[in-house]
């Protein structure tokens, strides 16, 4: 069972934890041995006993889930009658919010890391058991991406979305001088509190993000998705580089120091903006594409992947 | 007031302060919708005119490259520095292309001078811009498309705000919603369509909304009904300047002198009635690029 944060409540629902609960529910689905359903925090408070005695739980985001469930005590009860707990998790192992997710009062028994490298060395919980899962395709992904083959040239040549950084606004203004202008960035900064001296009392949230198929729309537009990260640790940001691919778009990561050593197998992570325009100038594309999808495809299933750590709790 | 007689008062209005100008050869009533007029006022501002007239003359080609017409218009608002020699220079230098100056014998202010803007300018959409910002001159004729396919009143894309070489922000770069009652986000480095601005009696030169009229013009268009589309791409540069409008606007801000938290008390008045507003579902930003189309619309 697929557990999620409740959309309403006061705390903002993250995209990125949808996408999550989204894959793992057609991992589950793509192996037809599998048994699985989604429940929101606040549905599994309603849950009988006998409902989740023989269920491993598979809980996205519990920061979120225990915030939205509207009923604390009863979904630390729920939780505590399942028969495996296991949180799913894209975090940077070893920042502050992984750690986060381990604060409320929920033994977990393991945690699945879904990404596309092992950091089980920066996992310090010796009570919960680390287990990476390859963040691959689903077989429809699969069977998209293997279909793909984009044109050399798209309407728009670069995307970058996501909130400013220092990091991020100096690649915008970069990427806009030295490969093309007319790159496409969404950067609408994180959604602050309202000022409590002025007139409203309410966030008011729409429009501030780009919702997955708005992403979608704009990828399948564009020749190359753009990003770098927003923290120094080191991860790879395995959900950027699928929404690039099943767009038809090239994933392509800007990284400097250590990070892009770390991950020299991913193909698309460029130490320079200097490396990433030669790159874009010399192969172009259709070849990059190329390169990123065999990539992705050569390492199986998402399917195969969880159903392999599940097999270990 | 209708819209007649709104146009008439401003006409009337700034007709007066031209003795030396044929009023009625400046103003255009008619205006053509297939093209841009980039409308740069001008104060004290001899040094930074090159770069933002280089900008804007470069956009000039880009258009034509795109099949569009375009025109520049700069106005110089009684300028003490020196401007209007410049001013003279380039026009002669420029004299068979389409741009045009006008020297006004005393200043006016901001809005006034963008209202003379909108008033004189040939073409219905209008590239308003400071005579110290640039425009990504490529980007011209995305930010033009984008203004006629989404019949919007406004339409703002990203601009890099740079303090030196340093990229500070990304001004502009919000999609406009109810959080604009609480305070702006969207320069007037922006393209507009002057037929609805004028409709609306322009902007507003009252004096108790000294530095902050874009933000009274942009909540105007909004609880009229006009739309304010983001297009996600660079429009300009929005160079920093240690005495630039925004600059001492931020610092008023910041040392909360009473002006500034009294035109924001007045804005709130006009817009933002306390326990109506922040409940208001309507629509008020849309984000469209020409290649994808409306990006989460509902």
């Amino acid at each position: 069972m697929i557990v999620r944060p409740a959309i309403e409540g006061f705390f903002r629902h993250s995209v990125l934890h949808d996408e999550l609960a989204w894959r793992l529910l057609i991992a589950c689905k793509d192996d037809a041995q599998q048994r699985v359903e989604v429940r929101t925090s606040r549905e599994l408070c309603g849950l009988a006993e006998e409902e989740l005695e023989d269920a491993t739980l598979l809980v996205v985001s519990p920061f979120e889930c225990v915030g939205t469930s509207g009923d604390r005590p009863a979904f630390v009860s729920a939780f505590a009658s399942a028969r495996k707990r296991v949180l799913a998790s894209v975090e940077p192992v070893g920042s502050s919010w992984y750690e986060r997710q381990f604060m409320y009062p929920l033994r977990f028994d393991a945690v699945f890391d879904v990404g596309f490298v092992s950091r089980e060395d920066k996992h310090h919980l010796s009570e919960v058991a680390y287990h990476f899962v390859f963040n691959g395709p689903t077989k429809d992904e699969e069977r998209t991406i293997s279909e793909l083959s984009p044109a050399r040239e798209r309407p728009i040549r670069w995307a970058m979305v996501g909130y400013p950084t220092a990091q991020r606004l100096d690649l915008a203004a970069r990427l806009t001088e030295e490969l093309d202008s007319g790159g496409f960035v969404f950067m609408p900064g994180k959604p602050s509190l309202p000022n409590p001296d002025g007139p409203l009392q309410r966030p008011l949230a729409r429009h501030e993000k780009i919702s997955p198929s708005g992403l979608a729309a704009v990828l399948g537009k564009s020749s190359y998705y753009v990003w770098t990260s927003s923290h120094d640790f080191a991860h790879y940001e395995s959900f950027r580089f699928v929404a690039a691919l099943r767009s038809g778009a090239v994933p392509c990561k800007i990284a400097d120091g250590d990070t892009s050593q770390d991950h020299s197998q991913i193909p698309g992570i460029f130490s320079s903006v200097e490396s990433f325009c030669s790159a874009v100038q010399e192969e172009g594309a259709p070849s990059l594409y190329r390169l990123a999808r065999d990539f992705y495809v050569s390492k199986g299933l998402l399917a195969t992947h969880l159903k392999e750590a599940l097999g270990l709790v | 007031m209708s819209d007649a007689r709104t146009l008439g008062s401003l006409h009337r209005l700034e007709s007066s302060l031209l003795d030396d100008q044929k009023w009625s050869d400046l103003h255009r009533d008619k205006k053509l919708e297939d093209g841009l007029t980039i409308v740069i006022p001008n104060w004290n501002h001899q040094l930074y005119l090159p770069r933002s007239i280089r900008s804007a003359l470069e956009g000039l080609k880009r258009l034509e490259e795109g099949g569009f017409s375009g025109e520049i218009i700069i106005i110089d608002d009684g300028s003490r520095d020196g401007s209007q020699k410049l001013l003279r220079s380039i026009q002669m230098l420029y004299a068979e292309s389409r741009l045009r100056t006008l020297f006004l014998p005393r200043n006016l202010g901001l809005p006034r001078v963008r209202n003379l803007g909108l008033e004189m300018s040939k073409y219905r959409y209008v590239c308003l811009m400071d005579a110290d910002n640039e425009l990504i001159a490529d980007n011209v004729p995305l930010f033009l498309q984008s203004i006629i396919e989404t019949g919007a009143a406004l339409v703002h894309g990203n601009l890099i705000d740079k303090q030196g070489e340093k990229v500070s922000q990304l001004l502009s770069g919000r999609v406009a919603n109810l959080r604009l009652t609480d305070r702006n986000y969207i320069d007037a480095f922006a393209l507009v369509d002057a037929t609805e601005l004028l409709k609306l009696g322009g902007f507003m030169s009252d004096p108790r909304l000294y530095g902050y009229e874009d933000w009274e013009m942009l909540l105007h268009l909004i609880f009229e009904g006009r739309k304010v589309v983001f297009v996600p791409a660079a429009m300009g540069y929005y160079y920093r300047n240690p005495r630039s409008m925004l600059e001492e606007t931020v610092q008023s801000e910041e040392k909360s002198r009473p002006s500034a938290a009294e035109t924001a008390s007045l804005v709130w008045r006009m817009f933002a009635q306390t326990g109506t507003r922040e409940w208001d579902p309507m629509q008020v930003g849309y984000v469209y690029h020409p290649a994808v189309g409306y990006i989460d619309q509902c």
